[in-house]
């Protein structure tokens, strides 16, 4: 039965708060019976934190008094919600392993979300970023064996292949390229504008934990591998946040993040297999409805909007999943790894011609080398090959095959 | 009931532009904006590009009036406010059903119309984005501000029209337009927003008690829930 958000009442906001023992939670085991669990962890505590950034920015355009507090109280709570999810990330894992987690989280999320996606151009843009991820997750897990002597599919349980995607060295664009058309708010389907919203928010934590967590390390060859691929991140968070389109008033940007976050705890409560983590997507449910219903307050007072005017009554019948999607990315890869972007366009590399700006960016940033085809080279040398985690058969493109050079 | 605000779920279409991705099923095609039989020897994707534009002015107008009428202190100016944001949706009817009347979608959001949004929530967000340092009389006099700007927008908008009457090709299609247009008063709201300006300025101007140092938030509510008796 299809689940109708503005018909909840959830918890009144004022409610909401909670004692530090109860944000202090018990953190998962760092090898969960379900990595889909910790992926959960991954993407909703992304969601929490793009809430509480966006709030921020909102609260920083008005000195109207109510508009303050209102955005103050939902954010503070937001910022709990916050530390309940991400407090159930595992305390024995290391940096190198919840990257692990969050380059699976980004292979799976995005291709779920590319193979639902109803507007090709939207489907066009996860897939393209999908094949870099995918070559993220590769390119760490090399790390990972290298430095820590162990293989990334204990973390990933063969759910997520890894093997070599687009190679990272040339994903490297001008930022002009990294611009896509945006949707255009009247006429977009909410689906897609809950994808949008979903990637960019996934997108945006990958990049803070990135640029935070890179310097964690000693060995140069990890600190120069995560500088490389946090770029990576930020050139992903302007090519799916330029796809929002900025016709969107404040308010309504706040009914639709509220929105994303209720949909998002349903679809995460209607598949976990950890009892007491789907109790807390449940409780953050209600509690999102009952921020959905402070912001729909707000937009009628304020814009004299509905919001049934600006969404549809229920939520998307299909719950965002998190499963293996193995074939899709396969297919994918054997299809798109040559395609490039060309300003607001995503083009074959045969497409651009000699003077494009994509080959001048190229050998500026690649001048000295790249850390992540280095950590395969190093890899090479010390084991005689690289590690892969190949359960459907060889790479689907022959020139990224077996140990031959990862480039194409 | 018109649509108060075109969206994926009442069938909205625009049309294609190299910075936007369409929906599947969503694009209006450029063909169809020029080939409209009603506009036969006119500009017609340019009229109908417009005609979306004056919708959206109108479907703003209203989301601005029912915002001012519940927020304004005023019984005088809430009562207005609310008969405003009556009228702005019948003259989304009218529009919508003149764009019909011409071959039209009254669901196709051309570009102007979306620049014509952009400014119109601005104007909107104006008036209340800036409320923690404005007194409570100030506050009333920046609605009203909104008021006259977007009355003067649909004022040049509805007379331009009228002015362009005579240039549709005679028959079904000038009908229309005329019809339209003798349905809709832009001059009204305008003149009485101007009006009413003059007034509250020359009532603040004159007030003792916004004045008063010791003027408390009780006292001006008091004095603006009065003005006009």
């Amino acid at each position: 039965m299809a689940f109708a958000p503005f018909d909840q009442a959830g918890i009144p906001v004022e409610d909401q708060f909670r004692s530090w023992s109860e944000l202090n939670v018990d953190p998962l085991s760092s090898r969960p019976d379900d990595p889909y669990t910790l992926a959960r962890v991954i993407l909703m505590n992304g969601t929490e934190v793009e809430a509480a950034l966006f709030s921020h920015h909102f609260s920083r355009q008005t000195d109207n008094p109510e508009i303050k507090r209102s955005l103050a109280l939902s954010r503070r709570v937001e910022q709990q919600q916050q530390k309940a999810v991400n407090w159930l990330l595992p305390g024995d894992a290391s940096p190198l392993e919840t990257t692990l987690s969050y380059e699976q989280v980004a292979v799976d999320l995005t291709a779920w979300l590319a193979r639902m996606e109803p507007d090709p151009t939207i489907q066009q843009a996860l897939n393209f970023a999908l094949l870099e991820d995918f070559d993220h997750l590769y390119r760490y897990a090399n790390l990972y064996e290298l430095i820590d002597g162990r293989h990334a599919e204990e973390i990933t349980q063969h759910l997520t292949e890894i093997t070599p995607g687009r190679p990272t060295f040339i994903e490297h664009r001008h930022p002009f390229d990294e611009l896509r058309p945006h949707f255009a708010t009247q006429t977009v389907d909410p689906l897609s504008r809950l994808h949008v919203m979903t990637i960019t928010s996934a997108e945006q934590q990958t990049l803070n934990y990135y640029m935070n967590h890179g310097p964690d390390f000693m060995e140069p060859i990890a600190r120069g591998l995560y500088a490389e691929i946090a770029q990576i991140e930020e050139q992903h968070v302007s090519h799916y946040e330029s796809m929002l389109d900025p016709l969107d008033s404040w308010f309504a940007n706040l009914l639709f993040h509220e929105f994303n976050e209720v949909y998002l705890y349903w679809s995460m409560f209607q598949q976990e297999t950890d009892e007491r983590v789907k109790a807390l997507w449940e409780l953050h449910l209600n509690m999102e409805l009952g921020q959905l219903q402070e912001a729909a307050r707000l937009l009628r007072k304020y814009e004299g909007r509905e919001p049934l005017e600006l969404l549809p009554p229920e939520l998307p019948e299909i719950p965002l999943t998190f499963e293996s999607n193995k074939q899709y990315v396969r297919d994918v890869l054997a299809a798109e790894i040559d395609l490039r972007a060309d300003g607001l366009l995503i083009v074959p590399e045969s497409e651009l011609p000699s003077d494009h700006r994509w080959w001048a960016f190229q050998k500026t940033v690649n001048a000295g080398g790249s850390p992540t085809e280095e950590i395969i080279n190093l890899q090479r040398d010390k084991q005689g090959r690289d590690y892969r985690d190949e359960t459907e058969g060889p790479n689907p493109v022959p020139a990224l095959r077996g140990t031959q050079d990862a480039t194409v | 009931m018109p649509i108060t605000s075109p969206m994926f779920h009442t069938g909205a279409t625009t049309k294609p532009m190299p910075t936007i991705t369409i929906t599947p099923g969503r694009e209006m095609p450029i063909e169809t904006l020029q080939g409209a039989p009603a506009l036969k020897g006119m500009n017609a994707m340019f009229v109908l590009d417009v005609l979306s534009d004056m919708a959206a002015h109108d479907r703003c107008g209203r989301h601005l009036y029912l915002s001012l009428a519940g927020r304004s202190a005023n019984p005088m100016l809430q009562r207005k406010y609310a008969s405003y944001a009556e009228d702005a949706e019948k003259n989304i009817g009218v529009t919508e059903q003149l764009i019909t009347d011409l071959g039209g979608d009254p669901g196709y959001v051309s570009p102007s119309a979306r620049a014509a949004e952009k400014m119109d929530s601005s104007l909107l967000e104006a008036t209340f984005l800036l409320e923690g340092s404005v007194d409570i009389m100030t506050q009333e006099l920046v609605m009203l501000d909104a008021v006259l700007l977007a009355a003067s927008r649909a004022d040049a908008a509805w007379s331009g029209l009228r002015a362009l009457a005579p240039s549709f090709p005679e028959g079904p299609a000038r009908d229309a337009v005329q019809r339209a247009v003798d349905q809709v008063d832009p001059a009204e709201p305008l003149e009485w927003a101007r009006a009413t300006r003059t007034k509250l300025i020359g009532l603040q101007a004159k007030s003792t008690v916004a004045t008063a140092i010791a003027a408390t938030a009780e006292d001006l509510m008091a004095r603006v829930k009065t003005w006009f008796d």
